[in-house]
């Protein structure tokens, strides 16, 4: 088992996991803030919609259930315009 | 990566699951260079998505034979066919010039290909329902691409609901990895369409047999007729409301929801390609066994336009006709599976809870949509009403969005989501740091 890192926490996954795979048997709920401020999740599965980006260490953001997961790489959940940027 | 840079192939195929490996393997086998681009970190797209190396697929089922020939063949031609993973097709541009990214490097290659074969598979459809927005609510389709990959289920409680087979292989595959969901929750009534189905072909039904059994021995209830009504976060989970001959409630962890598949040709054109075509689900939506034909099928069609060969031979004139006979198979068994599994959906939608969000990305309700007035226009929608606007492009929402203006009559047909490019979001770093070889990608020769 090897592990990233997910807002600075440890996460462990196995080879092929998608970062969206690890964090949904890591039981991680939020992956991004909606316009409303609801957490996002995992939807589609398969790139389409958008509703799993993460943020990445150099600050992009792509759809988690597209990245592999990599040692010690590290991800955080991003804001995509939610509440708190508007404040 | 071979040392060769990708922009020296003849053929990009866009997608790297059963039709975009189908066609790529033919049209290696006649001399062709492929350069195939795959989105996620692994071959085999929705339907074969390869689990952890040196595991057995084993969830993959009957469609598990498809591979291990497409990998066969593979192997014998794979000096020609180079892979890259997780890799977007960006675009092309009015030239015929085409833009491919790594979003893992976030670097972008441009490319010049003969000819291009857009195999990036269906889409799951999936209808708004009140609290379909919620956490712990994913499609059915996910779902199965996390069981599938990870081979691992969920230990928490699922349940799974909309219409279609896919509920039932779902089912039975997190049966078989040790967490029978609660029920499955089915609009249509399949069972009563029973002597129907026997007019499937062999293969579909020892498939639902299959399924059925394992659901059987394990108890999962399959509640046919019924309708989700609400959605609700209750007790650190979801409550989920059930309406048809009676009332049921259930509370769960997960709801993976489905209705059916639909065609994917987002943003897809063919701007100044000479030769475009697009293969396997994003075209018929028919499921593997069409999508290994039509693969080869187009591929066949892309060999005659370069003229590989002088004369069409005895040999693919004969392989033609064995294909579209296997298609012609498919679509009729598609459109039995349709009679069997039919849902009025207009009038489910008709009478969808205003407060219904209908546009996931923007957070845009039913309410939203109809304060737009009785007729709106596709530009009022998409501009004062930003559905069909946030980062799914409309996706998601689109198709309903139309059916539900055709209550009030709308004329203006359905071009509420555009083509345009970046087919979806990258980032601009990935957009602006190009470069000329494909260094940075890797190779991957799957399992």
């Amino acid at each position: 088992m090897s592990q990233f890192f997910w807002n600075d926490e440890p996460v462990r996954f196995t080879e092929n996991d998608t970062v969206a795979t690890a964090l949904f048997h890591h039981g991680v709920s939020n992956f991004s803030r909606s316009k409303d401020g609801r957490p996002n999740y995992i939807f589609c599965g398969i790139g389409q919609c958008q509703s799993c980006l993460v943020r990445k260490e150099s600050g992009e953001s792509v759809e988690a259930c597209l990245s592999s997961c990599a040692e010690n790489a590290r991800f955080y959940s991003s804001d995509c315009g939610g509440p708190v940027h508007e404040q | 990566m071979s040392s060769d840079s990708v922009d020296s192939c003849d053929v990009l195929v866009v997608g790297g699951g059963v039709a975009g490996m189908s066609a790529a393997c033919k049209l290696a086998e006649w001399g062709l260079r492929v350069q195939i681009v795959e989105q996620a970190p692994t071959l085999g797209g929705a339907v074969l998505r390869r689990a952890q190396k040196g595991q057995n697929s084993k969830l993959n089922g009957v469609h598990e034979p498809i591979w291990r020939d497409l990998m066969a063949r593979f192997d014998r031609v794979r000096k020609l066919i180079s892979v890259s993973i997780c890799t977007t097709y960006t675009g092309t541009d009015s030239t015929g010039e085409i833009v491919i990214t790594n979003t893992s490097t976030s670097t972008s290659v441009r490319l010049r290909p003969k000819a291009i074969i857009v195999a990036t598979g269906a889409s799951e459809r999936v209808r708004p329902r009140l609290g379909w927005h919620l956490p712990g609510v994913m499609t059915a389709g996910a779902l199965q691409v996390i069981l599938k990959t990870s081979l691992r289920a969920p230990k928490k409680r699922v349940l799974l609901a909309g219409s279609g087979p896919l509920l039932l292989a779902v089912a039975a595959q997190l049966t078989r990895l040790g967490n029978p969901p609660l029920a499955v929750i089915e609009e249509a009534r399949p069972f009563r369409k029973f002597w129907r189905a026997l007019s499937l072909p062999a293969g579909y039904l020892l498939e639902a047999a299959n399924y059925m059994m394992i659901l059987k021995v394990a108890g999962v209830p399959i509640l046919q007729g019924r309708f989700i009504s609400r959605i609700e976060q209750y007790a650190g989970g979801l409550r989920v409301s059930i309406t048809g001959e009676d009332q049921l409630c259930f509370e769960t962890d997960f709801l993976a929801l489905h209705d059916g598949i639909a065609k994917n040709s987002y943003g897809m054109r063919p701007g100044g390609m000479p030769i475009w075509y697009e293969a396997g689900d994003c075209a018929l939506g028919l499921g593997a066994r069409a999508s290994r034909a039509h693969g080869e099928a187009v591929a066949i069609e892309v060999i005659k336009q370069l003229r590989v060969c002088p004369v069409e031979s005895v040999e693919m004139k004969v392989r033609t006709k064995v294909l579209l006979d296997v298609l012609s198979r498919e679509m009729a068994a598609q459109s039995t599976l349709a009679e069997i599994y039919s849902v009025d959906e207009q009038s489910v939608l008709d009478e969808l809870p205003h407060e219904v969000i209908i546009c996931r990305c923007e957070n845009k309700s039913l309410s939203d949509l109809y304060d737009l007035g009785s007729d709106p226009t596709n530009r009022e929608i998409r501009l004062n009403g930003r559905f069909a606007m946030g980062a799914c492009q409309g996706r998601f929402c689109a198709h309903w969005i139309n059916m539900l203006r055709k209550k009030a009559g709308t004329a203006e047909g359905d071009r509420l989501i555009g083509s345009h490019w970046p087919i979806k979001p990258i980032s601009i770093q990935a957009l602006m740091h190009e470069s000329d070889h494909a260094s940075s990608t890797e190779r991957e020769c799957s399992d």
